[in-house]
């Protein structure tokens, strides 16, 4: 198992000068915006914004975390491992190793975790160093969020595995999942949203931001369980699927 | 009496369009088996079925003498492939393909598979996308012999490789078969080659098996006997295999050379070559469709 979790780091690896430009472009604007709410324009709007009455903390949070999910994201190309197996014929060379499906499904979710893991550990480094140099958002509270996107980023990645060894085109593998996320989100939100895009004052739209940044803050217990339990579906339904086939990667 | 590394029994595999007939053969430890047929007639998936690449619709096949049926992949430690495609990423170079592969197998020898690339002049460190057909078939056969197999399935190793590198690649071959304990199946339509190292030949057409056997044997068995066309009315239809009549004479595959010797002493009767009998075989077939 080992050894296919290692072919598709040299697979993944084909990405990281894109990956390390994503990296290096987030903590520069993090820096961005940690210098500016000190010292610069951000701070001044802060006063002269506060003074008027909007909140403009919540745009700076819903900003920051904008750039932090990025690294979490970019990490969630894992599509593209499949694109790359069908393309060389792997599924052959796959099962001609001593490895039973179980063990090339599981090698495909570590795979996929350690990369997500790389995105979660830049992540809670920039929250770690926000919290202690801004008052932006405290470490618990950047934490809280964090969990939560890795969470949502867990059951993507596990949809995406179990869609692509269900035979489903890589480009709708991902596809998929992302337009059910936005469903999912619109069914949750919509009257929230309809009442924010209403709202006379641009308040309406900060408090909309705030209630989801909340959400995410306190209620990570709870996408993490939903993670956790997709995530041991989706590989017992992959496996399933993997053996139904017999040659996969 | 040697056991059998592989067997069929009675295996079908049904796609629709094409359908692997209960086919049946088996392959002893110590030999080598050509697995001949045309293009297209069912090699490929027989493999297929034994590497567990795909379900099988009915019937039985062992390896090593287990029952290949998704729960036996340890039996795979002992087994070296070679696809007739790479079956590798082209941007992987062979020291990468080493670490996937050293991760991969217990027995895996570092130290042999480093010795194999050089003896096959294959670069360490350049993208095996890069490489010839030739070199690639021999990257997967030096990936192949390094984790002590006792059985190397192959399938189409040769096709389309120029007979420099064909010869190299069967010498190879002959290499690995000199210890006893090592076994070769080779999937190939290229029967010259086979003919060189194969000790058994299994002969497929349409999905099913025509001809199963010591490949001495089948070839002392089988005749290519000429006449005149009036002269081939009179041959026993029981040993007659296929026969082509043309405007100056008749060949006829006979399936029992020595009986044709003696009872047709006035036709010509040659040994006839493994492509030859395969040729014979496989119009056979056609006539009868």
């Amino acid at each position: 198992m080992k050894g296919l979790i290692v072919k598709d780091i040299y697979c993944l690896k084909k990405q990281l000068t894109t990956y390390a430009f994503i990296i290096f472009g987030v903590v520069s604007v993090a820096v961005m915006f940690i210098l500016s709410e000190r010292y610069g324009n951000l701070s001044m709007a802060v006063s002269e914004m506060g003074e008027a009455g909007f909140d403009i903390s919540s745009i700076v949070k819903t900003s920051v975390m904008f750039f932090m999910v990025l690294p979490l994201v970019c990490t969630g190309n894992i599509a593209d491992l499949f694109t790359y197996d069908k393309a060389a014929s792997f599924y052959k060379t796959a099962a001609s190793l001593p490895l039973g499906t179980e063990k090339r499904v599981l090698s495909k979710f570590i795979t996929s975790f350690v990369f997500l893991a790389v995105g979660l550990a830049v992540d809670i480094a920039m929250a770690a160093v926000i919290s202690a140099v801004s008052d932006i958002m405290s470490f618990s509270k950047c934490a809280g969020i964090l969990v939560s996107l890795t969470a949502v980023m867990v059951i993507f990645l596990s949809l995406v595995i179990t869609l692509n060894y269900a035979g489903v085109a890589p480009l709708y593998s991902t596809a998929t999942p992302l337009a059910a996320a936005v469903i999912v989100f619109l069914i949750a939100k919509i009257k929230d949203m309809i009442t924010a895009l209403s709202g006379d004052d641009f308040s309406s739209m900060a408090r909309f931001f705030r209630s989801v940044l909340n959400a995410l803050e306190t209620k990570f217990y709870l996408f993490a369980a939903a993670a956790a339990l997709t995530a041991a579906a989706c590989f017992f339904i992959s496996v399933r699927l993997a053996k139904r086939k017999r040659g996969v990667a | 009496m040697a056991e059998n590394v592989i067997e069929f029994r009675n295996a079908v595999k049904d796609y629709g369009d094409f359908r692997l007939d209960n086919i049946s053969f088996a392959v002893p430890e110590g030999s080598v088996c050509g697995f001949i047929g045309q293009n297209g007639a069912g090699k490929t998936t027989a493999i297929s079925l034994l590497l567990d690449l795909i379900k099988r619709d009915a019937g039985e096949v062992y390896l090593f003498g287990q029952p290949v049926d998704g729960k036996h992949a340890s039996l795979r430690e002992d087994v070296g492939v070679v696809f007739d495609e790479m079956g590798f990423h082209e941007f992987l170079t062979a020291k990468q393909i080493n670490t996937i592969l050293k991760n991969s197998y217990k027995n895996w020898n570092e130290e042999t598979f480093f010795e194999n690339l050089k003896k096959f002049s294959l670069p360490l460190n350049k993208p095996c996308g890069a490489f010839s057909r030739g070199m690639r078939m021999k990257l997967q056969i030096a990936a192949a012999l390094s984790h002590n197999a006792k059985l190397l399935v192959m399938d189409e190793p040769t096709s389309g490789l120029d007979p420099i590198v064909r010869n190299e690649i069967m010498q190879i071959f002959r290499e690995y078969e000199m210890q006893e304990d090592h076994t070769i199946l080779l999937s190939s339509h290229i029967t010259g080659d086979l003919e060189k190292i194969a000790d058994e030949v299994v002969f497929i057409d349409g999905g099913r098996i025509v001809l199963a056997g010591n490949k001495d044997e089948i070839l002392e068995k089988h005749a290519l006997l000429r006449c005149s066309n009036e002269y081939a009315g009179g041959i026993s239809k029981s040993v007659v295999v296929y026969s082509q009549p043309g405007a100056y004479g008749t060949e006829i595959l006979v399936n029992d050379a020595d009986a044709c010797r003696k009872l047709y002493p006035d036709a010509v009767i040659e040994n006839a070559t493994l492509e030859e009998i395969m040729i014979y075989y496989v119009n056979k077939s056609k006539a009868g469709a």
